[in-house]
């Protein structure tokens, strides 16, 4: 009974962290074809920019809520610099067969953390939950498991803010943009539609999510540079395992390698050993059975 | 992927990559060999029986990257010593300086490899503080060759049982607190002081991966059941899964050995289970699951480990220490070289490379020479005192420390002693030390009761002075207040 309560709440709080970075990831891939690998460090620099306007600019005297808010524009400000610093400068490219973008987006992300750790802080932080009760419940112990309220926020969060970026893109002009975009750049353009200031809103947005997916995550990950390998690589095979571009694919890829890796954690004392060689042979398999990832689609061209 | 966290880093975190295989290629392959051929001018041309007019200690230590907070806290240490040697006139007649290489950590022994050999073919270098735990091990065939003297200040050869005379490279030395000796104390405090007769672990298996032995053979050596053994990595952020299984295994006492962001999630996982510390009766007691939490130097050790535990970390938290490390206590000169010289405050480990580098000094001093063989010769007989205590090494050993010396730190609030039946007392350096460095002050102060026959023996003129002048925690003494030698000390209040 144990390992199951611990398997459905690691695998709905860490996968829900997960489904954040891969959305991050889709959002960009959707307009740009290419992969930021700029998106785990955001969340880290996200984590340190909140730390830093709550804990040292308002002396923790601010509520964490506006502190959130702010933090969602600063990164979606960061979101753009990348866009503008590794993106911009390659001009005109075909993501296929120019893949500068995969070293010049990694090495954004570097220098953003390398620049917070010089600037604001090279050590770990911490920073308060959103919320320290809900109606009165201040969390519980089920099966030997804690559960507590920050952990409902972050899944309930997670999931709103899905569900408002599939709106988004489904139901806007801006998100019929995107899509537009995605399907062709060249034609797009012809249509009025201005492909660059697209794929910066793609990167301000990714940022933007970066930056919440860090005030949530902070309670149970801490504020620390050393999650960033794991939120980037499996933020990352959440996003191609649900299928690269799709939303909906970002949340079934994040809850399946969170639960995978949960559950590989309940069965055993060695799971640092066992989690990645199990997370990764699943994400072979999928791959091998679909290439494009449960929900993507392949692309099409008419020739 | 960067910073793992505080001072201690990455311990033992020796290269496990292949980078470290390339590395080693590299030290035999044709960059070794002109580092190699080179090194000897160094020693043709130093002047056996007086010193040369200038020399300089090599330092090799992160200053970019995961490992830069490690190059920060060496610099400040040898900035200030350095200033300290020129103030007081230590090398009379001779100019003395360091020279740091950075060696990323991310590079492993690649980096480490290379700033070796840049180091050691420079003739001004008498010898090198290796301060980072990567690439030593792998530097091992080179140093045997060059015979060059190498103080490890961050790596850990002794606990792994490779360090000389165990160790065939002779010209090695360490100044680190070893994990092995760590887990030793911990145990036999564990076992023999509290009582306890489960012991489960939580370890780090990135940087600290030979904890799970260590831990075993101690807590067999002394009589400790084994409930629960855990693993979690640098990377992890939750810890769910360990601590469940952990408290079906209920051990009473549990070792932590993490840096402090990891072990700090791991004591906040553990309150929100209920679990957190209060005492020993609890922690013994088969009715709840609170154990006493015994933790790794560079994770509870630290003052950041407590910032970022918050109300988690309970007062009573124990860690492995030595007496020359206690930044609180009255005889840690560096404190002050460290404000003369316009640094930061001391947070703890800026005694270890100053230490380091005033022994390379004092054996050149006392060899008379900058000849590397005369040189170990006369580390292999130096007692010395620099930065803190005194210390020093012997043909058969060459690590700083006995095991007389280790103490235990206790974590402490500025808000005072918690609440026990009977009371206990914090020492003068919450009074005196920790508002100069920090008012709000939380974190470890020198637990004196369980090893204080231990460290009379190792050091009796400080702990006389610590004991007359009532520093470090006191325990509950009777009668309450009283001061001297030979003043009388109990567990009565049971936190620790």
């Amino acid at each position: 009974m144990g390992e199951i309560v611990q398997t459905v709440v690691y695998g709905l709080t860490i996968g829900s962290v997960y489904v954040l970075v891969a959305c991050g990831y889709n959002l960009v891939f959707a307009t740009t074809r290419i992969v930021n690998f700029a998106q785990g460090a955001l969340v880290v620099v996200g984590g340190y920019l909140a730390w830093w306007v709550y804990a040292e600019l308002a002396g923790g005297n601010v509520p964490l809520v506006l502190v959130t808010l702010v933090i969602v524009v600063l990164t979606g400000g960061v979101g753009v610099l990348v866009d503008l610093v590794a993106i911009t400068p390659l001009g005109r490219f075909d993501p296929v067969t120019n893949i500068s973008w995969l070293v010049t987006t990694f090495a954004a992300g570097i220098v953003a953390q390398e620049l917070v750790a010089k600037t604001i802080s090279d050590t770990g932080q911490t920073l308060p939950p959103l919320a320290d009760s809900i109606l009165g419940w201040q969390g519980s112990v089920v099966a030997d498991v804690a559960i507590q309220p920050a952990d409902v926020v972050l899944v309930v969060t997670t999931l709103a803010a899905v569900a408002g970026l599939g709106a988004f893109q489904s139901r806007t002009r801006i998100g019929g943009a995107f899509r537009a975009v995605a399907q062709d750049r060249q034609a797009a353009s012809l249509m009025g539609i201005n492909p660059r200031r697209v794929v910066m809103l793609s990167f301000a947005l990714a940022g933007a999510l970066a930056g919440l997916s860090a005030v949530l995550v902070a309670p149970r990950l801490g504020v620390r540079f050393n999650i960033v390998l794991n939120l980037g690589v499996l933020g990352f095979v959440a996003a191609v395992l649900g299928g690269l571009g799709s939303i909906k694919g970002a949340v079934i890829g994040g809850y399946a390698v969170g639960f995978v890796d949960g559950l590989v954690g309940s069965i055993t004392s060695d799971a640092t050993a066992w989690q990645p060689i199990v997370v990764f042979a699943l994400f072979v398999i999928v791959l091998a059975l679909r290439p494009t990832g449960l929900l993507g689609r392949p692309q099409v061209e008419k020739v | 992927m960067r910073r793992p966290v505080d001072r201690r880093t990455f311990l033992a975190w020796s290269g496990r990559t292949s980078l470290a295989g390339m590395a080693m290629l590299g030290a035999w392959g044709p960059l070794g060999g002109v580092a190699g051929g080179r090194r000897f001018v160094g020693v043709a041309d130093s002047v056996t029986g007086r010193l040369p007019k200038r020399l300089k200690v090599g330092v090799i230590v992160p200053t970019s990257g995961i490992g830069q907070f490690l190059g920060e806290i060496v610099d400040r240490s040898l900035n200030a010593s350095l200033q300290h040697v020129r103030a007081e006139r230590l090398m009379k007649g001779t100019e003395v300086d360091y020279e740091i290489v950075n060696a990323p950590a991310e590079q492993f022994a690649d980096a480490t490899t290379a700033a070796y050999n840049k180091l050691v073919a420079d003739p001004d270098v008498i010898g090198i503080l290796w301060c980072t735990p990567n690439g030593i091990r792998e530097a091992r065939p080179q140093i045997r060759r060059d015979n060059i003297p190498v103080i490890g200040v961050y790596a850990d050869l002794w606990s792994e049982g490779t360090l000389y005379p165990d160790g065939s490279e002779r010209s090695i030395f360490q100044m680190l607190l070893p994990d092995r000796m760590s887990f030793d104390a911990l145990a036999r405090y564990a076992a023999k002081d509290r009582g306890y007769r489960t012991a489960g672990l939580i370890h780090d298996s990135t940087t600290l991966a030979n904890a799970g032995d260590l831990f075993q053979a101690a807590a067999k050596k002394q009589g400790l059941r084994v409930a629960g053994t855990e693993e979690f990595q640098i990377f992890s952020g939750d810890y769910g899964a360990q601590l469940q299984r952990l408290k079906q295994d209920a051990p009473q006492a549990l070792f932590v050995w993490g840096l402090s962001d990891n072990t700090a999630g791991i004591i906040r996982g553990l309150d929100a289970l209920d679990a957190g510390y209060v005492d020993t009766p609890t922690a013994k007691s088969t009715a709840e699951w609170r154990p006493h939490i015994l933790g790794y130097p560079g994770g509870t050790g630290e003052k950041k480990w407590a910032e970022l535990a918050g109300d988690a970390a309970k007062v009573g938290t124990i860690t492995a220490w030595y007496l020359g490390g206690l930044i609180g206590g009255p005889q840690f000169a560096i404190r002050g070289w460290l404000a003369d010289a316009g640094e930061q405050a001391p947070s703890g480990g800026e005694e270890t490379p100053a230490n380091g580098f005033w022994a390379l000094l004092a054996a050149a001093k006392k060899a008379g020479s900058t000849d590397r063989a005369e040189m170990v010769r006369a580390l292999e007989g130096l007692s010395t005192r620099f930065a803190g205590l005194k210390y020093g090494f012997t043909p058969k050993r060459h690590l700083s420390l006995t095991p007389d010396e280790i103490c235990l730190i206790s974590l402490e609030r500025y808000t005072g002693p918690v609440e026990t039946d009977p009371p206990y007392e914090l020492g003068r350096e919450w009074e005196t030390t920790f508002p100069e460095i920090r008012p709000d002050y939380v974190g470890p102060a020198h637990l004196l009761r369980p090893t204080l026959e231990a460290n009379k023996r190792a050091n009796p003129g400080y702990m006389t002075q610590i004991l007359e002048e009532g520093w470090g925690t006191q325990c509950t003494k009777t009668p309450p207040g009283a001061l001297g030698a030979d003043v009388k000390m109990s567990k009565a209040c049971k936190v620790h």
